[in-house]
């Protein structure tokens, strides 16, 4: 499910996707959080980024309260949205589309 | 003839003048008259072939007269017949291009009234999802505590482990 609406969501922000940045030979990644994460967490997301993509990662963590909960991570052109604002907006969209078949 | 006072000369001198007379008349009246008479009698039978022959012409051109007219009446009846057929043709094509018109009309009409009913349907989920999605933004950003904000980054790690 949420593969699917995360790949949905970076269609959706493709255009404000980041190019793909290669610094030093590893590419940045850019992970947002609703609230400040401990090292141990970023060190887990870096690895866990690092993982999906096949590929060393150079993290920039940031934070935004508006995520509300969750993380958001943008790998290149790839964004990867786990976010309890994204889920609401999921949310939204789905009561929109709900009567729409009547 | 003598004992009479008859004189037999006198008889024949009557009877010569009587055949002169006759002799007369004949070559000098009846002759004539009898020719008058033929010619009187060629010229009304003449007459009556030439009323005859005239009745004939007049019958022709009476019967000629009344075929004419009975064609023409044909003819009038017809351009009639074709003019109503016509009429009626123009009549029930003008009736079906208003049905069709007013046809099409309703159904514009009804697409429209959906397209507005779904639009208005639409609008108010809207309103009501953006109403729904602001009041749980406020209760889980209320709600949401470290314990909640770690859960969630832990389920975001445990989603994204599958190399891609």
């Amino acid at each position: 499910m949420t593969k699917q609406l995360r790949q949905s969501a970076a269609e959706e922000q493709g255009t404000q996707a980041t190019v793909l940045v290669e610094e030093q030979g590893r590419t940045l990644a850019a992970v947002r959080t609703a609230v400040p994460l401990t090292h141990a967490q970023q060190a887990m997301i870096v690895r866990r980024l690092e993982a999906h993509v096949g590929q060393p990662l150079r993290a920039q963590f940031e934070v935004d309260p508006s995520l509300l909960g969750g993380v958001q991570a943008q790998v290149g052109d790839q964004l990867i949205d786990d976010t309890v604002r994204w889920r609401l907006s999921a949310l939204r969209e789905a009561l929109i589309k709900s009567g729409e078949s009547t | 003839m003598q004992a009479l006072g008859i004189s037999a000369g006198h008889l024949i001198s009557q009877l010569a003048n009587l055949v002169i007379l006759l002799l007369a008349l004949r070559v000098f009246l009846y002759r004539p008259v009898l020719n008058m008479l033929d010619e009187r009698a060629a010229k009304i039978r003449q007459g009556l072939e030439d009323a005859e022959a005239a009745s004939q012409t007049a019958a022709q051109a009476q019967a000629e007269y009344e075929k004419c007219i009975e064609q023409a009446q044909r003819e009038a009846q017809g351009i009639l017949d074709q003019a109503r057929e016509e009429a009626r043709q123009l009549r029930e094509k003008a009736l079906a291009d208003a049905q069709r018109e007013a046809q099409e009309l309703l159904e514009k009409s009804r697409q429209a009234a959906e397209m507005d009913r779904r639009k208005a349907l639409r609008a108010e989920r809207t309103q009501l999802a953006d109403l729904v999605v602001a009041a749980a933004s406020k209760v889980i950003d209320q709600a949401l505590d470290d314990q909640g904000h770690k859960r969630l980054v832990e389920q975001f790690l445990a989603e994204n482990t599958a190399p891609k």
